[in-house]
């Protein structure tokens, strides 16, 4: 559904790359996470991807269409959500929807009923500059959903806010997934991208460190650890022991022999510990 | 296409009224109007440097015209010149100036008076009406005086009622308001969209760039054209002809907006426009100095576009039977109408994809 060839972006006249040779697919009905920290390239591959920034060198087709010459069709079949909640304020939730409904050429959702999906039937005839940043942010994500898009962009789509309602929007995404949308979505939050993707990127400097699913990703780079509680001097004790470690293993085996041994628990490594392996820094 | 237009038409006209853009055309219009009606006299007094052949076999004529003028108070010092040519050289050299020509006839001579060419009629028929009626009460006999350039003869004189100085002004501030007010009001909006990032979400809709720039340029026409009716009504009442001065300030305030696009979206905020906004409104509202000083016509003014639009607003407000002046003024807007907003679509799209 979405295919990346080589892609490379300079702002500048020099041949620094902002975006260094990137190439990947993304399939149709799957969630894609793009992940890394601010200034690796995201925003950057993301707008190239959505006619925001021209194409310099490479290739990037969505949906079969050159994004070369992104005519009104791949516009009438993507929906982007932004980070920032760029919304008329002065025109209220309604009428936002009600306007951007009327550019586009393809069957679409009634904003009415994306307003309540999203929790803001109360407020659709209040001017969105009243709004809560968290509600022009899922005001955004109506809007994106306006056209019923086959291709869904998500820029930090949980930015901002409260558990219930990030809960509610990772709901969203799923019943987008399962309705056979293939979305991509960009994010430093690791949690979202485990929690929803199929595969993900780490993108590094301009270039993809690494792309797996999440969980082949934790095999391949995290390291498992087992946490031990045993029993000494009357009390209870705890360790954190490797099992790829020799010497972890021998004190394991030294605690069993003991018969000292309480409990045993295994603890997979998280995204996040897996991208600062793989990329050697952080994510913020 | 037409739905995406015409949405869009909604969209901002709804953003233009929440804007207060309607309450402050409205508010300047009675600005206008009050300035025009209770402030602005309605006396014009023009005193350009007068220059006098006596061609008669007399020769005694020159000294008497000139005094008929100056008791009028229309002109300022005059002197006589020997010949033709000289007088041709003398109003060549000072703009702001007017020849007269005294030339044999019978029984008295024949006065012509000689302008620049740049002069708007009712200046010029209010000279030659004051100096008509100054020699006619003098002799107590019909002397009757000619207008002409130096060129050609225009007209004769004497059947046409002189404009007060207020209503004069009118399309010189419907030119300056109007008009060219459409240039800072798109650049408002288009800074309120970037600063919003309304932009953004727009560019990754169906929409075109030449619709979303279109349909700002017609909202603020739509308000340049209300504004015109309230304002001509009140102060020029039913004598202008309405039909084609709406379709110049139409035309000139798409040419106005789409401009302000043009240059705004250079720019990251109004401050930053702001500058350079004032240079192009000076450089486009330099025709509009001839209707305060008739005399400034530089060559080089003739090359600016708003050049006709400023004439035809004139002949559209006071008609003096010459509708090609509108014709031609329409359809050289028309031309840039089309040309700004393929050019700034085109300059929109690349500055947008390289913010």
């Amino acid at each position: 559904m979405i295919h990346v060839e080589h892609l490379y972006h300079s702002y500048g006249r020099n041949d620094t790359f902002q975006v260094n040779d990137i190439s990947f697919d993304v399939g149709e009905g799957e969630i894609f996470g793009f992940l890394g920290p601010n200034g690796a390239g995201k925003s950057t591959t993301q707008n190239i991807m959505i006619g925001l920034l021209p194409l310099q060198r490479g290739q990037v087709t969505i949906a079969g269409h050159d994004i070369r010459r992104p005519g009104r069709e791949l516009f009438n079949l993507i929906g982007v959500s932004f980070e920032q909640p760029n919304v008329y304020k002065r025109l209220t939730g309604m009428e936002n929807l009600q306007f951007f409904r009327g550019l586009y050429a393809v069957p679409t959702t009634e904003p009415r009923e994306l307003l309540a999906r999203l929790g803001l039937a109360d407020a659709a005839n209040k001017r969105a500059g009243t709004y809560s940043k968290g509600m022009q942010q899922r005001l955004v994500l109506a809007r994106s959903l306006l056209n019923k898009p086959r291709i869904w962009f998500l820029d930090e789509p949980t930015s901002g806010l409260d558990p219930t309602t990030a809960q509610s929007i990772k709901r969203l995404i799923r019943e987008q997934q399962a309705a056979g949308t293939t979305i991509f979505l960009t994010t430093h939050d690791m949690h979202v991208a485990e929690e929803l993707c199929d595969r993900v990127a780490f993108l590094n400097a301009g270039q993809i460190a690494a792309i797996d699913t999440p969980r082949n990703l934790k095999l391949r780079y995290g390291q498992q650890q087992l946490k031990v509680e045993y029993r000494r001097n009357g009390s209870v004790a705890s360790e954190w022991l490797s099992p790829e470690d020799e010497r972890s293993r021998r004190r394991l085996m030294e605690l069993m022999e003991l018969g000292a041994l309480e409990t045993v628990h295994s603890q997979e490594a998280g995204l996040e510990e897996v991208f600062v392996t793989v990329t050697g820094r952080g994510l913020q | 296409m037409a739905q995406r237009l015409w949405i869009s038409l909604r969209r901002d006209n709804l953003i233009n009224w929440r804007n207060f853009y309607y309450a402050v055309m409205l508010a300047v219009a009675l600005i206008y109007l009050a300035l025009v009606r209770w402030v602005i006299p309605t006396d014009l007094t023009v005193t350009p440097t007068i220059y006098i052949v006596d061609q008669t076999a007399e020769g005694r004529y020159a000294a008497y015209v000139a005094e008929q003028l100056r008791t009028e108070e229309l002109v300022g010092p005059a002197h006589l010149v020997g010949s033709m040519e000289e007088l041709r050289a003398s109003l060549e050299e000072n703009q702001n100036s007017v020849g007269v020509a005294l030339s044999p006839g019978t029984p008295l001579p024949e006065v012509t008076l000689f302008f620049q060419g740049y002069e708007n009629p009712q200046v010029r028929n209010l000279l030659a009406v004051a100096l008509e009626d100054s020699l006619r009460e003098a002799y107590d006999q019909p002397w009757p005086v000619t207008t002409a350039f130096p060129q050609q003869v225009l007209r004769g004189a004497g059947h046409s009622t002189p404009v007060p100085l207020n209503q004069m002004l009118v399309p010189f501030l419907l030119f300056s308001d109007a008009v060219l007010i459409g240039l800072f009001f798109i650049a408002a909006l288009i800074f309120m969209e970037k600063d919003e990032g309304t932009l953004r979400a727009y560019l990754v809709a169906p929409g075109h760039i030449w619709e979303y720039l279109l349909s700002k340029a017609l909202n603020l026409m739509f308000l340049a054209v209300i504004f015109t009716l309230l304002f001509v009504l009140a102060t020029i009442g039913l004598g202008a002809n309405y039909l084609y001065l709406l379709l110049l300030v139409a035309l000139g305030s798409i040419f106005a907006s789409l401009l302000g696009a043009l240059v705004a979206v250079h720019f990251e905020n109004l401050t930053q426009f702001l500058f350079p906004a004032v240079f192009v409104i000076i450089l486009i509202s330099l025709p509009a100095v001839v209707f305060v000083v008739p005399g400034f016509a530089p060559f080089w003014l003739r090359w600016l576009p708003t050049y006709p639009l400023v004439f035809g607003l004139r002949e559209a407000i006071f008609p003096t039977g010459n509708p090609q002046i509108i014709v031609t003024a329409a359809l050289t807007m028309l031309l840039l109408d089309g040309a700004l907003l393929v050019i700034s679509s085109w300059v929109f799209r690349r500055q947008l994809a390289q913010a």
